[in-house]
């Protein structure tokens, strides 16, 4: 038996992509999910939604999580010490519902994301577990706040059945810099694209930004490089960009307001005509509206599950090839096109290279086959990592 | 009706330096919008006095201080942001001080302009570090552009005669040229060739008799212009040392090598020059955990592989860097 523990009961990346590689790779009989229960029921939460609609008559539960830790910031020291105060209230409840599910009994604990994995790692101090605990990282390890007191808990519980699995290479080789014992073991395996119909590319019309709308996502700096080349853009026949996504994170920092921050930028710049805020979409929606896919990250992005939906789609992938990224983009760019970050000129031409250049459209065929071959990979691997 | 601009600075040619080049720029491209009232201060004393019986569609600020002088007479203020001049600090004590008392004014000011442009994402996150609370609505970095005439490129061999490095640097701890002497050394002990560093500092050459050192510190532009074009490689090995008020803004010299397509060598995480370097694409930028690694990235090279690096660097600088890229910058800010 395998428990999923998700993260966050709002369905982001990082859930979409652990329910997708649950359902292609295991039988539904041998799943049951844990959804973090903050303040409404799971029933109307879009992580339960999400989960009827790809796997109906899945098994789920939800476990209790203190919602004062699930809004402490990633960045904010006083509000991690804030968060402190909670954790062990929050660490009994979930040695109590590990109990009441008898998750000793469980073949792997799936542990989907920090904010779930620090609390039942925690757990381990009331009491052992049986099982293999697999801590998947979906993100590059943090340096400071909450990450480096769990380095010292791992010192101390030496878990014997622990792998600490990355979405990426580059994610793997920072965890491998961060294990705190080298005996605890690492992998990796690439996030899954869901289904995605194929487009034939004909002209760009339409940009398009998918991600959640966070500063690190460099949307602000999109907006910049638009203000700058929209006749220019306008003149090669491109007519519109949209951006699909919300801000999903309910923590403070430097993210909090960025949607309206945005909203106001486009007015600044006098974009509204060319530059629409879309809200969230189902990928089908949103590759079925947009042309060119634009990456548009200013960090490392663990790895860019968007960019293999264009892949799939047929869209022409334009990356800032930060990170995991990079790899999905190919070394030699032989799957998609980067450009750098703050350079205006550099945006523009590049997508100069995807409308004019004869390549393009065999570029496309060689990155949908790619990721082919990286969704076929998935199951295998995951039977492969839990089983080991 | 055309628009009408303040443009206040201190420093204007034929005053040398940065921010005297990149005021000019900046006046020739705003000239061509609207009707521009140029400014120059001397001192802050001059700025608390400042007044002006016009008002301006625009304050455009090359040093902020000259809008918080001047924002009253604007209807909206711009400022560039540069570097160490939001570090809030200076040898100088009285200057410090007064710095660290006008500090929650200077930020409040800069928190309500209407724009401010970095000249890299590693200042405009210093500056949120002193406490201006971020707003992408109005905080946008924008890179360093320079005056490309007389770009072109240049092909010194890269397999005949000594490896020619340069570092064209003020003689201060944070331009760390000594870091330079130490890279030269290390990529000579890597490719046991000879290397020659130019620095337009002085430094006693016999204590460093493994390399050879060419000392010009009194440099001319013209002579500056003809290292560049030579050298095989630039050095910017600038250090951090923001918390004492002195950081790497972005790195001209870069850019300034890079027009004749000379590579640059940089540490990414050392401030924003990490920013103008893009790694095997223009040179070496890397942590500078890293360094050791620069005398094996630079051995790796042959004649082909150089002069493709140096055709990328060109190509780069003059595709992405054009101070005309300003035009296009202000015609969307400026609504």
């Amino acid at each position: 038996m395998i428990h999923l523990v998700l993260n966050s009961p709002y369905l982001g990346g990082a859930e979409r992509s652990a329910i997708e590689q649950a359902s292609m790779s295991f039988e539904v009989s041998q799943l049951v999910f844990h959804i973090p229960k903050i303040t409404t029921s799971i029933e109307d939460t879009d992580v339960y939604k999400f989960l009827q609609k790809k796997i109906p008559q899945c098994h789920i539960s939800e476990f209790p999580f203190q919602k004062q830790l699930f809004q402490v910031s990633r960045t904010h020291f006083l509000s991690q010490i804030f968060g402190l105060l909670f954790i062990p209230i929050a660490v009994m409840k979930i040695y109590f519902y590990r109990k009441r599910m008898n998750l000793s009994k469980a073949d792997v604990l799936w542990l989907n994301g920090n904010k779930a994995a620090v609390l039942f790692l925690m757990s381990l101090l009331c009491g052992e577990m049986q099982a293999k605990l697999v801590w998947h990282w979906r993100d590059y390890p943090s340096t400071s706040g909450m990450i480096s007191l769990v380095k010292v808990l791992l010192k101390i519980l030496k878990p014997k059945r622990l792998l600490l699995l990355a979405n990426s290479l580059s994610v793997e080789k920072s965890l491998k810099a961060w294990r705190p014992i080298s005996s605890i073991a690492t992998d990796y395996v690439y996030n899954p694209s869901g289904e995605i119909n194929l487009k034939e590319f004909l002209k760009v019309e339409t940009l398009g930004i998918a991600s959640m709308l966070a500063p690190w996502k460099g949307h602000h700096d999109v907006l910049l490089n638009i203000s700058t080349n929209k006749k220019e853009l306008q003149d090669l026949g491109i007519k519109r960009c949209l951006i699909f996504g919300e801000e999903i994170y309910q923590t403070s920092g430097e993210h909090a307001g960025y949607k309206k921050q945005l909203e106001k930028l486009i007015r600044k710049l006098n974009i509204q005509d060319f530059v629409f805020l879309k809200g969230n979409a189902m990928p089908v929606d949103i590759y079925s509206q947009i042309d060119l896919l634009v990456h548009s990250s200013v960090k490392a992005e663990p790895f860019g599950r968007v960019l293999i939906e264009s892949f799939l789609a047929g869209i022409p992938v334009l990356s800032t090839g930060l990170g995991g990224a990079g790899e999905v983009i190919g070394e030699h760019f032989e799957r998609g096109w980067v450009y750098q970050i703050h350079h205006p000129q550099d945006f523009f031409k590049q997508i100069s290279n995807i409308i004019l250049a004869k390549n393009t459209p065999e570029k496309l065929g060689l990155a949908k086959k790619w990721s082919y071959s990286i969704n076929g990979q998935i199951p295998g691997k995951l039977k492969e990592v839990f089983q080991n | 009706m055309s628009i009408k601009i303040l443009l206040t600075t201190p420093d204007y040619p034929p005053k040398l330096g940065g921010l005297s080049t990149f005021t000019s720029n900046l006046e020739s491209i705003l000239r061509q919008m609207g009707e521009v009232t140029l400014h120059v201060w001397d001192n802050v004393q001059q700025l608390t006095q400042f007044n002006s019986d016009q008002h301006f569609d625009w304050g455009i600020h090359v040093h902020f201080m000259g809008g918080v002088a001047a924002a009253r007479f604007c209807k909206k203020n711009l400022n560039f942001i540069h570097g160490s001049e939001v570090a809030f600090t200076s040898p100088n004590f009285i200057k410090r001080t007064f710095k660290k008392i006008m500090k929650r004014k200077f930020i409040s000011y800069l928190e309500e302009s209407h724009w401010n442009l970095f000249i890299s994402e590693f200042t405009r996150q210093f500056l949120v570090s002193k406490g201006l609370e971020s707003d992408f609505s109005r905080d946008l970095v924008f890179h360093n552009l320079i005056d490309l005439k007389e770009n072109q490129l240049f092909g010194p061999s890269f397999t005949q005669g000594p490896l020619q490095l340069v570092c064209i640097a003020r003689d201060v701890p944070h331009k760390n040229i000594d870091g330079a002497i130490t890279i030269a050394k290390n990529i000579q002990n890597q490719i046991k060739r000879e290397v020659v560093l130019t620095i337009n500092a002085m430094r006693d050459p016999s204590l460093h008799s493994n390399i050879k050192m060419v000392c010009l510190p009194n440099l001319s532009n013209e002579e500056r212009e003809k290292i560049y074009q030579k050298s095989h490689f630039n050095l910017l090995p600038s250090l951090d040392f923001s918390s004492s008020g002195f950081f790497e803004g972005f790195g001209l010299t870069v850019l300034e090598a890079g027009k004749y397509g000379t590579p640059s060598i940089v540490f990414s995480d050392q401030g924003g020059q990490g920013e103008s370097v893009h790694h095997r694409l223009t040179g070496w930028s890397d942590l500078y955990s890293n360094r050791e690694q620069i005398p094996q990235y630079i051995s790796e090279f042959d004649e082909v592989s150089y002069q493709q690096l140096r055709v990328n660097t060109f190509q780069h600088t003059i595709d992405n860097h054009d101070k005309n890229f300003y035009k296009a910058l202000l015609d969307g800010v400026l609504k």
